[in-house]
């Protein structure tokens, strides 16, 4: 008998991907599942450049999944204030 | 090691700059450095909460002293797993050393800030998760290695933070040593983010302040089970270039 794969393994290997392939090695990126094979990938980043990676890693290692993408560069400003301890 | 002039500092105060995590490679580099131009005005020191680089290596520690060397403040840094990945973290702690950057593995430093002497311990620490639902030395060689790694660095921040000589202490790791800084983190995955080990031997120093990274989805502010403010800078935690803790120097202190 042969069965398509539950999307909880495909959320795990996406998840992994973010993390082991060595083009992304982001830990900190959320994959969550939407409906039927399709999920949404969240969170920050540190530079444009890294949220194309992600999407063209994701989009090359898994063709048949949809994927929902909302990543953030994280901001970089000077602080407004310091909070005393 | 001492700090510059500053004239409109608030007095009797150590300012303690922090963000961890900033994950730096080529295409990173730049976007931090406007904000840390003027940081002499606003702080009188910068940790780096580990996780400098994306994946440890050479190349990508000598892209962190292009953006974090020669800063108006002395820069003090633990390394993160991340700063592990190339096998490669004495080439990287090298690198930075050499760029000006001060890197604590189970280690102290003294810095005088306008009188005040600032003392930090420094480690990666490691994981295990938090009393009650923690790892133990048992089992299969790989579990009691694990746990090991967290117990042997733990004693050593330990002994570290004993022994600095100085009026405001510091604690500095990578991983947690306290669960309510995880908050907004997935409880499964807590081991992998810290140790009550690590929470231990800060309580039993009580440093003013502990600051870790790390965990990125966490919380800025939480206290150890000992009552030490603890404060997780993973830069997407505390979305701006760095933030700034003032601690008060001790009562009588000229500064
Ligand atoms: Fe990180
Ligand atoms: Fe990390």
């Amino acid at each position: 008998m042969s069965r398509t794969k539950p999307d909880v393994y495909r959320e795990t290997e996406v998840q992994r991907v973010l993390t082991e392939d060595e083009r992304v090695s982001e830990q900190g990126i959320r994959v969550s599942h939407l409906e039927e094979s399709t999920f949404a990938v969240t969170g920050e980043v540190e530079s444009p450049k890294r949220k194309e990676v992600i999407e063209q890693v994701v989009a090359e290692k898994f063709p048949d999944l949809t994927v929902e993408y909302d990543l953030g560069v994280t901001r970089v400003h000077e602080p407004d204030e310091a909070e005393e301890v | 090691m001492s700090t510059t002039d500053n004239t409109d500092r608030p007095p009797n105060c150590v300012r303690v700059a922090a963000v961890g995590d900033v994950h730096i490679d080529e295409n990173v580099l730049g976007r931090f450095r406007p904000a840390l131009q003027r940081i002499g005005d606003k702080a009188d020191v910068l940790l780096l909460a580990g996780d400098l680089t994306r994946h440890g290596t050479g190349d990508e520690a000598r892209s962190v002293v292009t953006e974090f060397g020669g800063l108006s403040v002395p820069v003090v840094a633990v390394l993160g797993n991340h700063d592990y990945h190339s096998d490669a973290q004495d080439e990287v702690t090298k690198i930075l050393e050499d760029g000006g950057i001060t890197v604590l593995e189970r280690t102290g430093v003294v810095i005088d800030c306008f009188g005040i002497r600032l003392g930090i311990a420094g480690a990666k620490g490691f994981g295990g998760g938090f009393a009650g639902r923690c790892g133990s030395e048992f089992g299969e060689p790989e579990m009691k290695a694990f746990i090991r790694h967290t117990r042997v660095i733990s004693e050593e921040l330990g002994a570290a933070l004993n022994g600095l000589d100085c009026d405001v202490r510091v604690a500095l790791t990578h991983y947690s040593p306290t669960p309510e800084t995880l908050l907004g983190e997935p409880l499964e995955i807590y081991p992998f983010l810290g140790s009550y080990l690590l929470g231990e031997v800060v309580d039993a120093v009580c440093p003013e302040l502990a600051v870790h990274g790390h965990a990125h989805a966490g919380t800025e502010r939480g206290v150890t089970p000992g009552g030490v403010h603890v404060r997780n800078v993973a830069h997407p935690v505390i979305k701006q270039a760095y933030s700034v803790y003032q601690i008060s120097g001790p009562d009588g202190a000229t500064a």
